[in-house]
């Protein structure tokens, strides 16, 4: 499986990431797991559009009230692995495979009387991956991203309608992504 | 057998194996899991006043403070950081 997938970041991050590859921080784990995170060709046909939009919003430093850096840049990344190794959560077989995970864990806490849930999505993949219950190299997912500021003011919590696909990866060896290059780049004002 | 049946039958192996107790601490302490209410299917975060979420049946409610742009462009659980309402009585009210 080949995807092409396009990371918006500040122009800064950018060269770093040409010159040293990408790094995943353990942070990066609300979505779908920590990862490497790119906007897909999915519900969007430009989604080179929405790393742009993304990486001027995401800019913004809300506490000082100024834009955290002044240059973006977008990268576009061919990301090659097997498909077994990718979560499609798009597929019926990938939210099988997601909700078999889930139905598990919560039948073995049921017999202490327990239940717990994840506060994202990405919890559940985290877990699965650290105790190699799924050998994966991406997921990939629909979901709804904020990408103006408009967007952002006015923001409709209750929206379910996802905007864009995304796809994550697990793994920043040239074997997973093996080509990455500037795509774009311009001043976020 | 294809790829997805020893998927499957590993995470049954691993589920089948682990001690429950050991699993929540795991779930909880480890990747940060939330317990959640059996009653109301409610739950809150005891000691973290980061957020606050409540579900009420099969309907999530999310109440967002005013301050939009401290929110997480992405992720609408972020929503509930700063929240006001922080009681689920209160998100049951506005449920109802």
């Amino acid at each position: 499986m080949n995807i092409v997938g396009f990371h918006g970041t500040s122009s800064e991050a950018a060269k770093s990431i040409l010159t040293d590859g990408f790094i995943i921080k353990a942070t990066d784990d609300k979505y779908l797991g920590d990862g490497i995170y790119f906007f897909v060709e999915g519900l969007s046909s430009r989604p080179w559009e929405q790393a742009e939009s993304w990486a001027k919003i995401n800019s913004w430093d809300n506490k000082n009230k100024v834009n955290s850096y002044d240059r973006y840049s977008v990268l576009e990344s061919t990301i090659q692995t097997q498909d077994k190794k990718v979560l499609n959560l798009k597929t019926s077989t990938g939210v099988e495979r997601y909700q078999f995970l889930v139905d598990c864990y919560t039948k073995n806490l049921m017999k202490i009387g327990k239940r717990v849930q994840p506060i994202f999505d990405g919890q559940v993949i985290n877990f699965a991956r650290k105790y190699h219950l799924m050998d994966l190299d991406a997921s990939i997912s629909d979901m709804y991203i904020m990408l103006t500021k408009e967007e952002r003011c006015f923001y409709d919590n209750r929206r379910r309608i996802c905007n864009c696909t995304v796809c994550v990866v697990y793994s920043n060896t040239k074997d997973v992504i093996t080509k990455v290059e500037l795509n774009k780049e311009g001043d976020v004002q | 057998m294809n790829c997805f049946d020893e998927e499957k039958k590993r995470i049954e192996d691993f589920f089948n194996s682990i001690d429950p107790y050991k699993l929540y601490d795991i779930l909880v302490n480890e990747f940060g899991f939330v317990e959640v209410d059996e009653i109301g299917g409610s739950y809150e975060k005891s000691g973290d006043s980061t957020f606050s979420i409540s579900s009420i049946g099969t309907n999530f409610v999310e109440v967002p403070k005013i301050d939009f742009m401290n929110f997480c462009p992405v992720c609408p659980i972020n929503v509930m950081k700063n929240s006001n309402y922080n009681s689920n009585e209160q998100l049951y009210q506005l449920a109802s």
